[in-house]
Parts: C-alpha cells; structure tokens; sequence
C-alpha cells in the first residue's frame, strides 16, 4: 500500500506540472508548448508572447493551483471536525458568507454613500470576505457545538446559505448599476482578474493557511475517532477548533474574495483524495487533497478558457457528477 | 489509583448522587451498576475530566484531574467509550496507533517502540490478525477489542470503560469481561467499567460499585454475591 502511494503520489505530481504548462498554452491564443517552455525559462524573444505568458496566463495558473489547494484543504479539515462527508466551505455557508461580505462591501457601502477609493477596493473585498467567512463559521461552530447531530447542522448550514443569500439579493436590488456589475461579475468566479501585486498578498496567506491545516495533521487523525476520544487522547480541542477555524478562514475565504464563490472543489476532492489513495490518514489525506486539488482547478480553468465560460460553472458541473458518485458509491458513510 | 472525594452529581439542573467517596486501587477491577439515569455515565465522564463535578474533587494517581494537562491526563487514564467507531479506509492497527498520541511528535510519526506496542497491545485483545483489516468491517465486539487495544497503547495505569458489554452477544460479554480481568489482575491496571451485564462482570471483577438512591456506596465482589444487592437494586 505504502509503495503505490508513492506511485500515485508522484503520478499527481508530474500531472499537477503537465497540467500547469497546458493550461499557460491553452486560451483565446493558443501558444505552441515549446513557446511556453521557452518563456518559462527566460529563452523568448518575442516580447508580446512574453507578455501573454507571464502577465496574464502564468498568474492565472499559479491561481488555480492555489484555489485548488486551498479549497480542498478547507473542505477536507471541515469533513473532519464536523465529522461529515457533505461538509465544505461552500456547503457550510462559509462561501455564502464570504459573499455576503463582499455584497456588504461593494453593493451597501456604495448606498450609504461611502464609495470606497479604487486603491482600497481590493483590500475592502478581501477584508469583507474574511469578516463574513469568518463570522459563518463562528456561527456553525457554536451551533454545531450545542447540537450533536450531523443532518441538523447541514440543514442548518444550507438555511443559513439560503438566509444569506436572500440578504444578498436584497443588496443586489438596492445596489446602483455600477456596483451591481462589478458585484455581478465578482460573483461569477473567476481566476484571472489577479495581478502580480495582489498574488504578493494572496500566496502568502494561503501559505499560511496551508502550514495551520498541516500543523492540524494530528488532531485531524485524533478526530477521527470523535471529539470525545480526542480528548481523551490528550487533544486539547479547543485549541484545535480555532487553528482549523483560522486556516478555513484564510483558505476559503481569500479564495472566495479574489476568485468568487467556487463550488464543489472543497467537497468533492477530499473524497476522491480518500477513495483514489484509500485511506483515512491525514497525512496521506491531506498532500493527495492539495495534488488532486490543484489537477481539478487546472482542468476546470482550461475548460472554462476553452467555452469561454465562468470558472464556478465549470467547477460545479465537474464537482457534483463526483460528489453524487461517491454517495451512491459510499452509502455507508451516510448511516 | 482513581480517588473520588465529595464528589456530588449532576446532569443539567439535576442532582444525580452527592457525597460520593471511593478509592480504586492498581489491580483492581470494578463494575460501576445502576438503572438507566442514576449517573453512571456522568461519572466516569467526570472521572476523565469530560465533565467537572458539581462538587468534590477527583485525584488520578494522588494528583488532582482538574489541574492536570491534556497530554498528562491522557498518559494517566484512558477511556472506551459506547460510540460505534466506523471509518471507511482505516486500518485497525491505524485506529489503535492513534492511541499512542500522548506519545508521538506534532504529526504522530510511529517510532519502532510505538510499532511493537501497537503489535503487542492487538495480542493482547486477541486481535493480532485482525491488523490490516479496515475497522468499518468489523463486527461489534472486534470492534470494541481494538477499541480497548487503543486505550492499552496509552499506556496509562488507569482504565475507564463506558457500557463495554453493550450491543454484544452473550459469549463476547463473556470474553470482554475475561479479557478486562486478564489487564487489571496480570498487567496490574486500574479497570472501573458500568455495565447492566451482571452476570458477565460478577464473577471477574474484585469490586462493585453501585450507585442509586442518589448515592454510591462500593461493596466487595464477595459481598455482593452473598448479600442480595442485586435484587434490591433492580427488583424494588
């Protein structure tokens, strides 16, 4: 078991590279691979190539791969402390939230007449939708701690989504044309509206994210067997919720802030990274969760290039087929 | 060495038992009995510090539970619980290797002294080829062995098992409770289950603690044999 996972482990790697170079070639000019191998490596003379693959196409590759790793460590650290195979940022309310934050930010500010400065719309929508990813999340977390069963928090996850986005449609039909259509646009997801300058904030972040999920590795095998367990194992588990609390809120809720609400890639790709390398360990779970992530985002954005269509669309028809797979597959995980 | 001192009870609003002083000392085996509600659940889970007492104090080893660290408690007193654990895609050599958390480093990476721990605490429940074998697959009392196996890895000179009979069938009642005597009267732990199953624990267990009336008084296995505190207990 141990020498095929390093199989599959390096086969996802070398994927994760084949698929980041596809995806600088593929777009509304398709640009030859050796073209794109030679930018990389700094050996092209055209400048106006240079331009396409490094200003635009290679940030929006290095985003997919971000979104797709931190999405998918998001939702595999939900499925784990709430102990459900249907948890997920996008689920959970978490993106809804993130939303809700941004409609605050661009769509309300806006109505009370506090136009933000184009300088600090960026950093506005980002800090919006950490505040709101945050605050869902405090709000499922309080709520699933006084109540133990896994259907009552979903559905109170999926009102609460419903609740929120309600509240956001009443924003939208107040909001005036401009900020509707920057809200409108924001909304439907997308990878490529990030500038080098912004990259400089969001790896960072989701870096940080990242290095929380693996110093929760432990505690996330801990709660495998329930919080009760847990604790009885020496986990101190409040600390444990906050550090998987924060690293949630970094991860989906940066991604949600630059890229929109992207759906299904937190849920579904976990269980794939559960099914493909079979297991329930952590520290297998979690490196094939980011691997398998990253193939996901790079494939949903060469499709979504190709159709010309919003990166969240795209996500969602390829996350659900996966996610409707694995619960007719798996029905026991349900009982 | 579980010491309990004044301790009182309580679920929710409700007064389940005050006064509570017993002593539970290495080696010995203690059945905790009672009908459904008279607190015994709430007890063991105040022993292991999941819950605090109303009142009272709980000392593991002469040392106070409340003050002690999650990693210390965890290294004095462990704990099977009535959950029916069932993991797709975990090995139960991985469910009890978790059990060695007190232990391991910041990711849990298994040192070959924790490997034959693991190994020797599966021979020890009887459950050795079972190792590779995904806990999903298991029927009950497999299950509630490797659970156990789990708390042996702890390594901790305390024990506490919430209804480990429950759900089994007559003869795995049997060999649990034959296996719980094997790990207080050889390995020399300090073993307080509750059970319902009298006539499974009576005959292996030193001591019975039983709590009604809204108070627990511990008899000697002897005494409750040859004294009829059974039949007062359920038959009233």
């Amino acid at each position: 078991m141990k020498r095929r996972n390093t199989i599959l482990f390096s086969l996802f790697a070398v994927a994760v590279c084949a698929l980041f170079v596809a995806d600088i070639a593929v777009g509304s000019v398709d640009i030859p691979l050796s073209d794109v191998a030679a930018v990389l490596t700094g050996n092209a003379t055209d400048a106006s190539l240079r331009s396409i693959v490094i200003d635009i196409r290679l940030v929006k590759a290095i985003m997919a791969i971000l979104a797709g790793m931190a999405l998918s460590a998001s939702g595999l650290q939900m499925q784990t402390l709430f102990r459900n195979p249907l948890a997920g940022p996008y689920v959970l309310g978490v993106s809804a939230g993130a939303s809700f934050g941004v409609a605050l930010f661009l769509l309300g500010a806006p109505l009370l007449g506090m136009a933000a400065h184009p300088a600090m719309q960026t950093l506005g929508t980002t800090g919006a939708a950490w505040i709101g990813a945050a605050t869902v999340l405090l709000l499922v977390l309080s709520l699933a701690r006084r109540i133990k069963d896994i259907m009552v928090i979903l559905i109170l996850g999926m009102m609460l989504s419903s609740a929120i986005g309600a509240a956001v449609e009443i924003l939208q039909y107040l909001g005036n044309e401009a900020s509707l259509k920057s809200f409108v646009v924001w909304s439907m997801g997308s990878l490529g509206d990030v500038t080098y300058a912004q990259l400089a904030i969001i790896a960072p972040v989701i870096l940080a994210g990242l290095a929380l999920a693996i110093v929760s590795i432990k505690p996330m095998n801990m709660l495998l067997l329930g919080e009760e367990y847990a604790r009885t194992m020496g986990l101190d588990i409040r600390r444990t919720r906050r550090i998987i609390f924060l690293s949630t809120t970094l991860l989906a809720g940066t991604i949600t802030a630059f890229c929109g609400p992207v759906g299904f890639v937190g849920l579904a790709v976990p269980h794939m990274a559960r099914m493909i390398f079979v297991s329930a360990d952590h520290r297998t779970l979690l490196p094939a969760s980011l691997l398998i992530g990253s193939v996901m985002m790079l494939l949903c954005d060469m499709i979504a290039k190709l159709l010309t269509l919003p990166i969240n669309t795209v996500t969602a028809l390829m996350g659900i087929p996966i996610v409707v797979y694995i619960v007719i597959r798996n029905r026991s995980l349900f009982r | 060495m579980i010491t309990l001192r004044n301790i009182t009870l309580a679920y929710g609003t409700r007064t389940l038992a005050t006064q509570i002083y017993a002593a539970f000392g290495a080696g010995e085996l203690c059945a905790l009995i009672g009908r459904n509600g008279a607190g015994k659940s709430t007890l063991l889970h105040t022993i292991i510090a999941a819950e605090s007492p109303r009142e009272g104090e709980i000392l593991l080893d002469g040392r106070n539970a409340a003050s002690l660290a999650p990693d210390e408690l965890a290294r004095t007193i462990a704990f099977v619980g009535t959950q029916r654990i069932r993991i797709a895609n975990l090995d139960c050599e991985d469910v009890v290797a978790i059990g060695r958390a007190p232990y391991t480093n910041w990711i849990g990476r298994m040192q070959s002294l924790d490997r034959d721990m693991v190994a020797e605490a599966l021979r020890t429940v009887g459950m050795e080829q079972f190792a590779h074998r995904a806990i999903d697959t298991l029927s009950d009392g497999e299950c509630q062995r490797i659970m156990i196996a789990r708390a042996l890895v702890q390594q901790t000179p305390n024990i506490i098992l919430d209804e480990p009979t429950a759900f089994l069938d007559i003869p795995t009642r049997f060999e649990i409770c034959a296996l719980l005597s094997r790990l207080a009267h050889k390995e020399g732990k300090c073993i307080l289950f509750s059970t319902h199953d009298i006539d499974a624990a009576l005959p292996v267990c030193d001591s019975v603690a039983v709590i009604a009336g809204g108070s627990l008084h511990k008899y000697t296995a002897d005494e409750v044999r040859e004294q009829h505190i059974i039949d007062d207990l359920f038959m009233r």
